[in-house]
């Protein structure tokens, strides 16, 4: 190594989800290449759907991930029935939405509390943040409990829910059976309208990216279990387009395959959906936002958490309501008779859009299998991000420069797992 | 001891002798024991948190991995001075870890009892390897033998 050149190394990013590493070179004091590099091993999803009936890909692909189930479920289901011709009523759409709440609700709570506030409070974990502030985790886990009832109530159970089918539910409850839900949900949005004050006090780094901005847009409500594409810049598109405007490619450092929006590089997640559509929110949330400190939009990416919190908020909220409005269903479920030809669903995950393509044989089983995870469309504005940062802060030393990356990195609440089609730190300076 | 004795198999049925938590608690659940409710969990630490909180005692069964492991070798464990053992965790959240948050949030049970099974492997795959199988049988009987000592 000459003298010019500086190695920083980690060996395994932690409090993300799933393995991966990352390496930075710098060369002549010049940011040379970041690259996030994934080396959990591929899990050839879409190789093994291939040939299966037309009616499993919501059970297969939701065991893609144990904090984001319902997600794959909800686009594999909308991609098969877009596919068969069949839109599914509201009443189902609505439990489906109620059911993705319960999703938005743990998987926030979990990076809030136990991933992403020990780099703002100075913990090395959030066991040790635990320690010191067992209030602030205690409530955490309050939240989180609430998101998995949830789940358990309308998916059968919290992780890789059972329930979920092509056209609606196994079963639907009763109305009196979410009543117990109802009042969990109620304790929960005290709270979390509290958490929300709480992390608005945390001292953020003062640094906007200029990404583009991919999300889904819903016509009336905030985007979560269906919708149609949005972007910050260009055109809007059909979701049948995905394909046209996202393009994946391999990259030699990652195992995941990096996606650009028409050849450039896109951020999708809780910054973006929140800035493509925070006049969606509901009153509650919106002047919750205001009141910590959000505008309209918000580019800085280590203030994902104030916009996690509110979309915590938001959730709970949207729970109540449709359990307010909720009549139990005549059918669980409508029917999806099979259809050869190709569908296309979407649906936002908690880390942002996720995309499910299905080509339809006429023997009713799986011919081809598309699927776009959030965390492998931000691989590219992430790595960007911390070229940036780090570039910002050539000065300081590995330590602190390696802490920056891994916050940087944390702030997108990366699913490894989920792409790995994700941490270990080495900076090279040369 | 009555009504408050929770059994927590941990593991992951799909990754080999990982599965091993998982058939101790089956195999305890059935045998029906008064007071004694059993549990799945995949590790995931907020579910046993709120699962155990409180009880008398708590039975935990996971997978151990490690230098010198031999397949099939059981241990028991209490949280003390001695080490924790290397269990397996996917997400770099084991055991050990579930009790320091249970204890700094206050989250625990009375007592606990951690019993590890050596395993061979945790690749992809249902099925346990022959013996780590063999050893469920003599894991349920030291639960067992376990129940009756603290009722003693």
């Amino acid at each position: 190594m000459s003298p010019e050149t500086r190695t920083i190394s980690v060996g395994a990013l932690t409090r993300v989800e799933g393995e991966g590493a990352l390496h930075v070179t710098l060369t002549n004091g010049a940011v040379e290449s970041v690259e996030l590099n994934i080396y959990e091993p591929p899990r050839f999803f879409e190789a093994f759907l291939r040939g299966r009936a037309y009616t499993e890909p919501p059970d297969i692909t939701a065991r893609v991930c144990g904090i984001c189930p319902v997600a794959y479920q909800i686009s594999a289901s909308n991609a098969i029935e877009n596919a068969c011709g069949i839109t599914v009523p509201p009443e189902l759409a609505a439990l489906r939405r109620l059911l993705y709440c319960g999703e938005w609700i743990h998987s926030h709570a979990l990076h809030i509390f136990l991933l992403h506030t020990p780099d703002f409070l100075g913990y090395p974990d959030g066991i040790s943040l635990a320690k010191d502030r067992p209030d602030l985790i205690e409530r955490g886990l309050v939240i989180k409990k609430t998101g998995n009832r949830l789940m358990e109530q309308i998916g059968g159970r919290a992780i890789h829910p059972i329930n979920v089918r092509l056209g609606g539910f196994y079963s639907v409850p009763d109305k009196r059976d979410l009543e117990p839900l109802a009042e969990m949900l109620r304790h929960s949005l005290d709270e979390a309208l509290d958490v929300l004050q709480l992390v608005s006090r945390f001292d953020f780094p003062d640094v906007e990216f200029d990404h583009e901005l991919l999300s889904l847009t819903d016509t009336e409500r905030y985007p979560i279990e269906n919708g149609t594409i949005k972007r910050s810049a260009g055109p809007a598109f059909d979701v049948a387009a995905f394909g046209d405007h996202i393009v994946e490619a391999q990259v030699k450092h990652s195992t995941a395959l990096h996606a650009t929006l028409d050849g450039q590089r896109y951020l999708t997640g809780p910054l973006a959906r929140y800035s493509l559509n925070s006049a969606a929110l509901s009153p509650i949330a919106r002047q919750a936002a205001a009141a910590a400190g959000l505008g309209p939009e918000c580019r800085n990416p280590f203030r994902s958490i104030l916009v996690r919190a509110v979309e915590v908020v938001y959730a709970i909220e949207e729970a109540l309501r449709i359990i307010a409005e909720y009549e139990r269903p005549a059918r669980p479920f409508v029917d999806v008779p099979a259809r050869a030809g190709v569908g296309h669903g979407v649906s936002e995950a908690p880390r942002g859009l996720l995309y499910h393509r299905y080509e339809i044989g006429d023997d009713n089983l799986i011919k081809s299998a598309t699927i776009v995870p959030p965390t492998a469309q931000n691989q590219g504005a992430i790595e960007h991000e911390m070229a940036e940062l780090v570039a910002a802060n050539l000065m300081s030393d590995d330590a602190t420069l390696t802490s920056l990356c891994e916050k940087s990195i944390r702030n997108h609440d990366p699913c490894i797992s989920c792409s790995a089609h994700f941490l270990t730190l080495t900076i090279d300076r040369k | 001891m009555n009504g408050d004795v929770l059994i927590v198999g941990i593991g992951n049925e799909y990754r080999g002798d990982d599965g091993v938590g998982l058939a101790v608690a089956a195999a305890v659940a059935e045998r029906q024991l008064q007071g004694v409710r059993v549990m799945n969990a995949t590790g995931e630490p907020a579910s046993i948190l709120d699962a155990w909180a409180g009880v008398a005692l708590a039975v935990v069964v996971d997978a151990a991995v490690g230098e010198g492991s031999t397949p099939g070798r059981i241990r028991r464990w209490t949280p003390g001075r001695e080490d924790p053992p290397t269990v397996v965790s996917s997400h770099s959240f084991g055991l050990a870890q579930t009790l320091e948050l249970g204890q700094a949030v206050g989250r625990l049970p009375q007592k606990v009892v951690v019993f590890t099974v050596d395993i061979e492997h945790f690749d992809h795959g249902v099925g346990l390897t022959a013996a780590v199988a063999n050893a469920v049988p003599a894991v349920v009987d030291d639960i067992i033998a376990e129940l009756e000592k603290q009722m003693a």
